[in-house]
């Protein structure tokens, strides 16, 4: 579990996105990030996966069922992101 | 000629008193400018109706229609945009791409927010993508009001269900509103458009 990037995801998400009234610590890592959990919608989804290709240089070209699986929480998407960036 | 086979079609269910609009189905319109038509939609039929009522429109499509074989590919042949609501993210962005790219060569883009047809009771949230194709692109959004009464071909309605009377269309259309770029900016927008067209509820 890397919880240095999941931290760094939370600010990726508040900055990306412009949340005004969301801390990056006040997003539980395990809850959904759409519908009930942060209520982010499929727009949302876009800007954030154009944030992550920018600043991880992953980028999310899911098949057409993993998308929604991929952004269910910021654990799931760290660990996406670990498994997908180049090795420094 | 698509239009020409659709108003055709809905002048024959005018005739036979199954489906009447309330203007001339000769009668269409233009937009001044290019801008999103973003309706509430009661009916099956509201995309037929929309396409003769207006000219130069590309309609937003869900992606198992314009793949659908059942209506022969028309959807594709006529240029429609897939909605992108796979699930996929890249499927969003090609929709926001494309509606862009017809929106800056003079066509407008038809949009249903809710998705799918309307429900009898209640109401089905907006979704923010006509409203984001509007702020990117910098045009206005018109909103349409839709009416169709009694409810016919509505989506808890069996499509062999049609009522005893002639089902009327009526529809009204609203000034143009400029969309602001950002997030909350098209939040905002699509939540007070939503409540603008917000449907009265009626009666089965």
């Amino acid at each position: 579990m890397n919880t240095e990037l999941e931290g760094e995801l939370q600010r990726l998400i508040v900055e990306a996105l412009m949340l005004e009234d969301v801390a990056p610590d006040g997003i539980e890592v395990e809850a959904p990030l759409f519908g009930e959990g942060l209520g982010l919608d499929s727009i949302d989804a876009l800007e954030l996966a154009i944030a992550i290709e920018r600043r991880f240089g992953v980028k999310i070209q899911p098949s057409e069922e993993a998308g929604p699986k991929i952004f269910a929480s910021v654990r799931v998407l760290a660990q996406y992101v670990d498994s997908h960036r180049a090795v420094p | 000629m698509l239009r020409l086979g659709l108003r055709v079609f809905l002048g024959l269910l005018a005739a036979l008193r199954l489906f009447k609009t309330e203007w001339r189905l000769s009668e269409s319109v233009t937009p001044t400018e290019p801008c999103v038509i973003v309706c509430n939609h009661p009916c099956l039929l509201d995309t037929l109706v929309m396409m003769v009522r207006f000219r130069d429109v590309v309609c937003l499509v869900k992606q198992s229609y314009y793949d659908s074989p059942l209506i022969f590919g028309l959807a594709k042949l006529c240029g429609y945009i897939p909605a992108g609501h796979d699930g996929s993210v890249r499927a969003h962005e090609r929709m926001l791409t494309e509606a862009v790219d017809r929106l800056s060569r003079g066509y407008s883009i038809l949009a249903f927010p809710e998705c799918r047809r309307s429900t009898m009771v209640g109401r089905l949230p907006f979704r923010r993508g006509p409203f984001e194709i509007a702020a990117r692109a910098g045009v206005p959004v018109i909103p349409v009001q839709v009416a169709c009464t009694p409810r016919t071909l509505a989506r808890e309605i069996p499509l062999h269900r049609m009522p005893l009377v002639c089902a009327r269309y009526s529809m009204r259309q609203f000034p143009p509103q400029d969309v602001p770029g950002g997030r909350t900016g098209t939040k905002a927008a699509t939540q007070t458009i939503q409540n603008l067209l917000q449907p009265v509820t009626q009666a089965p």
